[in-house]
């Protein structure tokens, strides 16, 4: 179980002075099981005090807002996680019990959001069309489903940045058959909620001594199985997670977890600079 | 102080609901003198729709081919742009949620099922239920709304504004509906017959939110004069552009107060200009004097709205229009 040191930082320039800005951070992970969270804070220049609340998927969200004219923001969050992998999923159904248990009238309320179109993951007839192509068995159960999707979409398409932006189409993506994280976790939402698996975006960091590059602002999901709870799969890094995936909010899709959204007013932006810097840290003694 | 955003929420809100109701009004009033008259299923449309499009701003440059029903179809379904009943509700409903937890619950609560209960209406069902159940639904919505907000908001500077947006644009409306009903031929006792001018001012009254006072108040005989005075000088009457101007000033004399806006603002100034040209104006009857005193009433009004964009909305450092931009919306993940 590492124990990582988080920087991830969001500088953004302006084209003259900017006012009132007014923003919420996604950048606080949250404690789970599978994440401990021993320090998390969010700073910004200007100086601005922030607060925090929950949104309504429970993220920790921080607010703040610089009224005074100012033609650069850098908003710094930092944390100090230990990740380790997701546990095993214990089944209380039988591969088909799963499968008929989609559709109760229970599981469909309770979950509806998770089920539902939004912002960017929506029924296309080009998404229905891989989902044919992919024609994924369903014999071992959700569980197994997801997994095999997850591989028939990486397989499928090809990651490649720049050939999407961040409010791409799901049916975009289904067509081009090229992109990046966030495309791959869109468009393997459509699939399972097409076929009634209730899927959420899941925004975080990725690190890992196998993966080249700079650490990364990283996208995957989670996904409900009946009688078991939420499975976490990356497409983009098919099979089981491990404890690299720092998972730091979850919503319906991106739009409810943007690391940093907001408004000003003002000069436009004349420019935006992300860089995420992860350590792994001495294990503790 | 209040964020300029936060002033320009509350504003909307109290315009755009405004905006709502005098359209549906408009609208009521339309179909009852076409339906009245007998010239609804098409022969209206320069005589009765083409006024109502171009008092709401749906018919700006030429006139659009519509029929009854198309007109009356056009502002309610039209969700997109800010002329449509639908669109200024779901308008001063966003305002709102900008701003939801600065209002009472009440208030939120209230433009929300507003929103829901007009959004909720199509073509179709316009069709089956008829126009007088849909005005009717507006009307009494936007009431609600401002009943509330009186009496549920502290009279602080978000109400202030909230009654500024609503005192101008009733005040621009009532001016803007009065203005073209004298330039329709009111003044000149139309050659259509008395029938048809007390027709006519009736029409004006109603569309005004005016016809029962009147009636009770001033006089059951309608003539134009008497008309014209009350809805441009009646300060009693909450319909009439003078209340509406006092309203205006009020609200922004008391957000000078409040230091909200600056103590020179030139929105102030005009409001109190207004108020000056109307004293000036003494007795009002439908004349020609009338129309000069209305364009510059309107002239007031936008002159007050564009310095309420500079004093309050649309500060900046140097002075210039500041527009609104979103914040790193594109922040991709890899």
């Amino acid at each position: 179980m590492p124990r990582l040191s988080i920087r991830h930082r969001t500088e953004l320039h302006y084209a003259g002075p900017a006012t009132e800005s007014v923003n919420e951070v996604r950048l606080v992970p949250r404690d789970s099981g599978r994440v401990i969270v021993h320090h998390a804070d969010v700073t910004v220049l200007p100086a601005a005090r922030t607060s925090s609340h929950m949104d309504a998927f429970g993220n920790v969200v921080r607010w703040f807002q610089v009224v005074d004219p100012h033609e650069r923001l850098v908003v710094d969050a930092e944390a100090i996680v230990t990740a380790s992998a997701p546990g095993r999923l214990v089944h209380s159904l039988t591969p088909s019990e799963q499968w008929a248990a989609l559709a109760h009238p229970a599981f469909l309320d309770g979950l509806a959001e998770y089920l539902a179109p939004s912002v960017y993951v929506h029924p296309a007839p080009e998404v229905a069309a891989l989902a044919r192509e992919l024609d994924v068995p369903e014999g071992g159960g959700v569980e197994t489903w997801l997994l095999d999707l997850a591989q028939g979409v990486s397989d499928t398409v090809a990651y490649e940045k720049g050939a999407t932006a961040v409010d791409t189409p799901v049916e975009v993506v289904a067509r081009l058959r090229r992109g990046v994280c966030q495309d791959l976790a869109h468009l393997t939402i459509a699939l399972c909620r097409m076929r009634g698996v209730p899927a959420r975006y899941v925004s975080g960091w990725l690190y890992g001594p196998a993966i080249e590059g700079p650490a990364e602002s990283h996208a995957w999901i989670e996904a409900h199985v009946p009688g078991a709870g939420w499975l976490e799969i990356d497409p983009t890094h098919p099979g089981r997670l491990d404890g690299h995936h720092v998972r730091v909010a979850v919503g319906r899709d991106y739009a409810d977890v943007p690391p940093l959204r907001g408004s000003y007013r003002g000069a436009p932006p004349a420019g935006m600079t992300v860089s995420v810097e992860i350590e792994e840290l001495p294990a503790a003694a | 102080m209040m964020l300029a955003r936060v002033a320009l929420a509350f504003f909307s809100i109290g315009r755009d609901v405004e905006g709502a109701e005098s359209l549906a009004r408009l609208m009521e009033v339309g179909h009852a003198m076409a339906v009245e008259t007998g010239l609804a299923n098409g022969t209206a449309q320069a005589s009765v729709w083409q006024p109502v499009m171009a008092l709401s701003g749906l018919g700006g440059g030429a006139p659009p081919a519509v029929d009854a029903l198309g007109a009356l179809a056009l502002p309610v379904i039209a969700p997109e742009g800010r002329g449509g009943v639908q669109a200024r509700v779901r308008a001063a409903r966003d305002h709102a949620n900008a701003v939801r937890d600065l209002l009472p619950t009440d208030l939120w609560e209230s433009l929300n099922e507003i929103h829901l209960e007009i959004a909720d209406w199509s073509e179709e069902r316009l069709d089956q239920a008829g126009v007088y159940a849909f005005c009717r639904s507006v009307r009494r919505a936007a009431n609600l709304v401002h009943g509330v907000a009186d009496q549920m908001m502290c009279h602080d500077e978000g109400w202030q504004f909230l009654r500024l947006g609503r005192s101008l644009e009733r005040a621009a409306g009532q001016t803007r509906l009065l203005d073209a009903t004298v330039r329709a031929g009111l003044a000149a006792r139309s050659a259509t017959g008395p029938e048809a001018e007390v027709r006519a001012l009736r029409a004006l009254l109603s569309s005004a939110g005016a016809y029962y006072d009147f009636m009770r108040k001033v006089s059951v005989s309608i003539e134009p004069d008497a008309v014209a005075h009350y809805l441009v000088m009646e300060a009693r009457s909450p319909r009439s552009i003078r209340c509406a101007l006092n309203e205006v000033h009020d609200s922004l004399a008391a957000l000078a107060a409040a230091g909200a806006i600056p103590a020179g603002s030139a929105a102030l100034g005009a409001a109190r200009a207004a108020c000056g040209d109307l004293d000036a104006a003494g007795d009002v009857a439908a004349d020609a004097r009338l129309r000069a005193l209305l364009e510059t009433v309107l002239a007031r009004c936008d002159g007050i709205g564009a310095a309420i964009d500079t004093d309050c909305f649309a500060r900046s450092p140097d002075g210039l229009r500041g527009a609104l931009h979103a914040q790193a919306e594109h922040q991709t993940q890899n």
